[in-house]
């Protein structure tokens, strides 16, 4: 039970991870920064937790929050940069952070942060503070976890409600602009520079929000867990899923997380099957599980629906 | 107010664009060499020539999308050398493309929204919270999107992504696409290419109406027939340099321009 619980929790958090991607992608930039994002994420969460003892709900945003003041600088200054050239500058920026981790005294070195205090485990806390058993024939783990999935749950859909609801505005249209055609985009008044590192800093934000949910969902974190191999974890989640509408990488986050728990058992055979994976999906579906087109009719079923009611929506 | 006079002509304060001195240099290719324009307000203004003059290049020099090797660019009386190209679109000039560049696929309505961007507000917060004025922007972009789509007749086209569009119409949703900046002056880099007869009479009638409603046209045009019977004023780029100006007769008779276009015996347009 746990056990699942704790799947379906990370599920979560590599959605909003797959959401962070999706975000920069979106204005067609391909980024491998994000995993570095989540290691400042991670590691802020960490310490203002640890040795300033801050509280989790505090701790959290805070490591979104240094995530995305640290990507304005870099995005104006990778953002000149195009397609696999970004990739490799955005890249090298979390290969960087991993070897500082690695090197400081006070993010525990190779050995990482440890003791990391833990929402499960202070929930358990909190709850035996008023409640004598837990409810629905729980055990007082279980519910805590329960209530965990449902924190992680709750942000992952806010993530995702708040980038509908962009993509829907102004903003969002210059993101789809910029992404298919910066010229244009440009001449048509669109200051894409701005949009650009707006993006890839919302990205950053989630990715570090990501990053401090799994430093309090894990006792220990290490520079290894946001290396490389993570970066391209990410994007696996968007290619798989899909580029072009939030609910891909959500997907795809989903699909290959829990595909990843079977594969438990296959080790180092997981990642040649991850590979393969993308290459199959590359050769034969490159827009991803989910396209806009699926969305469409739903749209327009939607809007029927509300059209006599509400008038026109906007 | 405006930059020091280096050039002879004064006559020229009050053009709504001025070109002075445009030169561009692609290595050791001079695509545009000292080029001389004024467009007054009200003009629709053509710039023809063989292909390969320089005629883009000048387009692009002037909305800023390639910076010129020397020049000045003056609009609305303000220098425009070195801006953004956004920055230009929001201080009113407009611009399409030869090759059509359209956001495939988006609809219609979305590509003129998109136009409509530097007039628009809604950031972050509004467009995703949906304030009420953000409300009342959106409803009124959308409006106005409807009524451009209907001036240049894809009124039922809307909903449409712009990818499926035949050629015709996707040129002329791109004019509507520009228009949605709000321009004063309304560059066109060959809308009428491509098209059959009957397209490019509409497309006529349609450039007319948009200069009736008080807006200023600068367009490349190859088709001879569109350039004459629209235009007040013609210039003419041979070898990225101006070889002749002035009205579409005396273009017309201008043996310089007909050597350029028909070329002395051995001569190929490239």
């Amino acid at each position: 039970m746990s056990y699942y619980l704790q799947v379906a929790t990370f599920i979560c958090v590599s959605g909003i991870l797959g959401l962070s991607v999706y975000l920069v992608l979106s204005t067609g930039q391909l980024t491998l920064g994000n995993a570095g994002f989540m290691l400042l994420g991670g590691y802020t969460a960490g310490l203002l937790a640890i040795k300033l003892g801050w509280p989790l709900w505090l701790t959290v945003p805070a490591g979104g929050l240094l995530a995305a003041v640290v990507a304005v600088p870099l995005g104006a200054a990778c953002l000149r940069l195009r397609g696999v050239y970004l990739a490799v500058a955005t890249l090298g920026f979390t290969q960087s952070l991993v070897v500082i981790a690695n090197n400081l005294t006070i993010t525990g070195g190779a050995l990482g942060l440890k003791d990391i205090p833990n929402l499960g485990t202070r929930l358990q806390r909190y709850f035996r503070g008023f409640l004598a058993e837990a409810p629905f024939g729980l055990t007082m783990a279980q519910f805590a976890n329960l209530v965990v999935l449902l924190i992680c749950a709750a942000l992952l859909g806010l993530a995702f409600w708040l980038i509908v609801r962009q993509g829907q505005s102004r903003v969002g249209r210059a993101f789809t602009a910029i992404r298919t055609d910066e010229v244009a985009a440009s001449a048509m008044g669109i200051n894409t520079t701005y949009y650009k590192v707006l993006a890839f800093a919302q990205g950053a934000f989630l990715a570090g929000v990501a990053g401090g949910l799994m430093a309090h969902l894990t006792y220990f974190i290490g520079p290894a867990d946001f290396g490389f191999s993570r970066a391209v974890e990410m994007l696996v989640f968007v290619v798989v899923g899909g580029t072009s509408v939030p609910a891909g990488p959500v997907l795809g986050a989903a699909l290959l997380r829990t595909l990843s728990e079977y594969l438990r058992e296959a080790k180092d055979l997981r990642l040649i099957i991850y590979g393969a994976l993308m290459l199959l999906m590359v050769l034969v579906r490159p827009q991803g599980l989910l396209t806009p087109g699926m969305f469409a009719g739903l749209g327009r079923w939607w809007q029927r629906r509300r059209a006599p009611g509400k008038g026109a929506a906007v | 107010m405006s930059a020091p006079d280096r050039a002879q002509g004064g006559s020229h304060v009050h053009s709504l664009l001025r070109v002075q001195g445009l030169t561009r240099r692609f290595g050791g290719l001079t695509a545009v060499a000292d080029v001389e324009l004024a467009v007054e307000a009200g003009q629709i203004f053509g710039l023809i020539g063989p292909n390969g003059a320089g005629k883009t290049t000048c387009f692009n020099l002037i909305t800023g999308l390639l910076p010129p090797s020397a020049g000045a660019v003056e609009f609305g009386g303000r220098s425009i050398v070195g801006l953004a190209p956004h920055r230009v679109t929001a201080l009113g000039m407009a611009r399409t493309f030869q090759n059509i560049r359209l956001f495939g696929a988006m609809t219609a309505r979305e590509n003129v929204l998109v136009g409509a961007h530097a007039r628009l507000r809604a950031g972050v917060f509004g467009g995703i919270f949906r304030t009420p004025a953000v409300r009342r922007e959106e409803a009124a972009a959308r409006e106005r999107a409807v009524r451009l789509l209907d001036l240049v007749g894809l009124g039922d086209a809307a909903d449409l992504p712009a990818a499926g569009l035949p050629y015709g119409r996707q040129r002329r949703l791109e004019i509507a696409r520009a228009l949605a900046t709000e321009p004063r002056l309304l560059c066109l880099d060959e809308p009428a290419a491509g098209m059959n007869e009957s397209e490019s009479r509409e497309l006529m009638d349609l450039i007319r109406r948009i200069r009736e409603q008080g807006m200023t046209v600068l367009l490349i045009e190859h088709d001879m027939h569109v350039v004459m019977n629209l235009c007040d004023r013609v210039a003419v780029l041979n070898f990225g340099q101006k070889i002749a100006e002035g009205s579409p007769a005396e273009i017309q008779a201008n043996p310089a321009v007909i050597e350029a276009y028909l070329g002395r015996d051995d001569s190929a347009a490239d």
